[in-house]
């Protein structure tokens, strides 16, 4: 047998628990009330552009990107503004939100995005410089969770030749489907995606890197891009992280980012599969960023589904739909259990990075408490980039952290690995991201 | 009624946690009591060889260990939990490290040594610097050398005296060691301590190990390796005075030392490098002190000295990190 590829340090193996991967999208309602984010991407907040009470139609700018490293918001319904205030996020972190009551509430999304059919394009006539516009104005960031604005990824400096695309189909967090359902139900809009990235950098080898847990999808995206010239499917080994960009990259191409580099350093742009279906819907349908798919499971779910929604849509409307039982909810997780946040309130809205939404009762709260380190070494063994976390977090507990150390702190991925295998319970990459913390707040 | 609780609940707050969400089974407890497991083929073969007497220390060793641990946890600031396994493990390796017929008080002063300047003067569980039951182990010789050598003549076969093969090779040549049958060794039918005379049961709980993941190859192999070679050297040089590398892979207690002493996490490197050179490093203190110094046996003072190289052998060989490589 052919042998799968992977990277080759460190790594897990949780439980996959993906329960929903079996069922198809479904669309879902304009809810009542809706709150958008203002700053949903990493970078520069971006500057609002509206006021209470303005009337607003779907697609609207709310919030304009204030540079370039930067990204726009825009509004999935039209409607009113009802109120523009301070509220929790998914992660815990109180931002700014609109709050908009849609026209329209209750009306289901596949009426509403039928009605933008799709437009033919003519890939061929794109400029560079217009694919970039068209992918920042659409308000594109990075939808496997990171939200790093798309359009700068795109946008290598001078003397840095990308010379590969990878796109990023692993989707390697347990419970979360939202990418998988996406390849086997989008796989030809994938490809015009794809395709369209493919030509702003000169028609380089696309690379589609499936972990071998999703047959279908491999099968189903294989045969999607057989007569296309250069885009090949990649299936890899299925291994925890192997969604985290740099070990993508050492996965399907088997080059190392450099410590402190962008994966651009070694001739390589990662993009989210999501992310390459909202560029597509960008040029295909003129459709700034305003849905999602995301996946909704967990042990208090009794449907685990995947489901298209505007961004803004708050979990409270979720819970209602999928009937979970408010009173048992213990923890509510945006993303997956590994490296997903925990949320403190029902009424928090998704945003451009919820790739799932997990419900779990009290059962899945950590009642274990932290014990001395006993050395064993799991830790170091279980983290892909290689790190003495073991030694590192007792720095950081300790406050006196060498400068060697600092820097390969600053390597850490925040995948959770570590805090995973640890026999001790030791909450070591929560030690780290703290370490970072301090760190950045020194430089 | 029911308004009042809907309203409640909208107002909870949930929950909050830092990611990952999810562990593995494993934890310090189920590590200590599986090492100690994984030592039960071990005390068999101590059992059948030594009898009751290899039981009385076995249970008085741990019972001891369990017991001052239990009463410093009353009196230190930091949490312990006696019931981890740790307390237990340090007692049997501390059984399997003395003779058979070692008198109580000895075992005492040995489980007070182990626990309180072995372990409980660095800081309890995980800081460490030296093996806990090896510090005994080498404090018993040096204050109680009589006791710690009077070794038991074992019940199964045919002996005059209990005197260990290495302690005969030391002090008179290895003429006297003509009959040795490498088979025996191996089973463990010699004089010896209490836990390190079967090198095959010794494995046997080691392999289990290995398959657990709880100790890697580097160290045992290192370990074994540099005997090897180092007894091979002088075997091949002058094999009249020097016995052959099998025979110094399987007396004494090369075995205990490689698969159980010295890859105790707590004491060993964490690095692929260090573990390499920690593991050579013992090799190679122990022919030494065994070819060359008083001592007929010199694994357990190698171990200790390498456990002293532990904190710079990881800073010094730390591994590779990712993305430090050259991208061809």
């Amino acid at each position: 047998m052919l042998q799968l590829k992977t990277f080759s340090r460190g790594g897990i193996h949780p439980p996959e628990e993906k329960l929903s991967a079996q069922s198809p999208i479904i669309y879902g309602d304009i809810p009542a009330s809706i709150l958008v984010a203002v700053d949903q991407h990493i970078g520069k907040p971006c500057k609002l552009i509206v006021e209470k009470g303005a009337a607003v139609t779907r697609g609207q700018v709310l919030a304009e990107s204030s540079g370039f490293i930067s990204s726009n918001v825009h509004s999935p319904v039209a409607g009113r503004i009802q109120k523009i205030a301070r509220f929790p996020l998914l992660g815990g972190q109180v931002r700014e939100v609109i709050q908009i009551t849609p026209d329209n509430a209750g009306e289901n999304l596949k009426s509403v995005i039928d009605n933008e059919p799709e437009q033919a394009v003519e890939i061929e006539k794109l400029t560079p410089d217009k694919i970039r516009k068209t992918i920042a104005d659409a308000g594109i960031v990075g939808m496997g969770g990171a939200g790093f604005p798309t359009h700068v990824k795109l946008s290598p400096p001078d003397g840095k030749e990308i010379k590969e695309l990878i796109i990023n189909g692993a989707e390697c967090e347990p419970y979360i489907t939202a990418d998988h359902r996406l390849m086997l139900e989008y796989a030809e809009p994938l490809v015009k995606g794809i395709l369209i990235l493919q030509k702003l950098f000169g028609g380089i080898p696309v690379y589609i890197g499936i972990e071998n847990n999703k047959p279908d999808a491999l099968q189903r995206i294989d045969e999607a891009v057989k007569n296309i010239p250069n885009v090949e499917v990649v299936p890899l080994k299925t291994k925890y992280p192997q969604g985290g960009e740099k070990q993508l990259i050492k996965a399907v191409v088997n080059r190392e980012v450099p410590s402190k580099g962008l994966p651009m350093d070694v001739g390589v742009v990662v993009q989210n599969v999501a992310t390459i279906l909202a560029i597509y819907n960008a040029f295909y349908h003129k459709r700034p960023l305003m849905e999602r798919v995301l996946t909704v499971s967990g042990n208090m779910v009794k449907d685990p589904a995947n489901i298209m929604l505007p961004i803004g849509t708050p979990i409270s409307y979720i819970m209602e739909k999928a009937e979970i039982d408010k009173e048992n909810v213990g923890l509510v997780i945006s993303g997956g259990p590994m490296m997903g946040k925990t949320s403190f309130s029902f009424e928090s809205p998704i945003t451009k990075t919820s790739s799932a939404i997990l419900f779990f009762n009290n059962s899945m709260i950590s009642k274990r408490e932290e014990n001395p380190c006993i050395r064993c070494g799991a830790c170091i063994k279980a983290c892909p980039m290689g790190l003495d976390v073991a030694q590192y977090t007792k720095m950081i507990i300790a406050s006196v952290i060498s400068p060697k150390a600092k820097d390969s702190i600053l390597d850490c991925i925040e995948c959770g690995s570590c805090s995973y295998v640890c026999p001790a319970d030791r909450r070591l990459v929560h030690w780290m991201r703290f370490g970072k913390n301090i760190i950045r707040r020194e430089n | 009624m029911e308004t009042t609780n809907k309203v409640e609940v909208k107002n909870r707050l949930l929950f909050m946690d830092s990611s990952p969400l999810g562990h593995v089974s494993d934890s310090t407890v189920k590590i200590m009591y599986t090492v100690c497991i994984t030592l039960l083929p071990a005390l068999a073969v101590s059992v059948w060889m030594f009898g009751w007497e290899a039981v009385r220390v076995i249970v008085l060793t741990s019972v001891f260990t369990i017991a001052i641990e239990a009463i410093i946890s009353k009196m230190v600031s930091y949490k312990v939990n006696f019931m981890d396994g740790s307390a237990l493990l340090t007692g049997i390796l501390l059984a399997m490290n003395i003779p058979a017929n070692s008198p109580w008080w000895m075992i005492l002063v040995g489980a007070l040594v182990a626990v309180i300047l072995g372990k409980h003067v660095f800081g309890g569980l995980g800081q460490n610097i030296f093996n806990p039951a090896l510090v005994a182990r080498v404090f018993l010789i040096i204050s109680f050398p009589v006791e710690m050598t009077s070794w038991p003549k074992p019940l199964v076969y045919d002996s005059t005296t209990g005197a260990t093969p290495l302690g005969i090779l030391k002090t008179e040549g290895l003429g006297a060691l003509a009959g040795t049958n490498l088979t025996d060794l191996a089973i463990g039918q010699m004089g010896g301590s209490l836990g390190e005379i079967s090198a095959i049961a010794l494995l046997l709980g080691a392999i289990w190990l290995f398959i657990k993941k709880y100790i890697t190859w580097e160290i045992p192999v290192m370990f074994f390796a540099t005997v090897a070679v180092f007894a091979g050297i002088f075997h091949l040089i002058d094999p009249q005075t020097y016995a052959s590398p099998l025979f110094h892979l399987l007396t004494g207690g090369v075995f205990l030392g490689a698969l159980y002493m010295a890859t105790d996490m707590v004491t060993s490197p964490m690095t692929f490098k260090g573990k390499l050179i920690f593991g050579f490093g013992c090799g190679f203190f122990t022919m030494l002190i065994r070819l060359f110094g008083s001592y007929p046996e010199g694994v357990s003072f190698a171990i200790l000295l390498m456990n002293a190289m532990v904190p710079l052998l990881d800073s010094y060989f730390p591994d590779q990190k990712f993305g430090m490589v050259k991208n061809g």
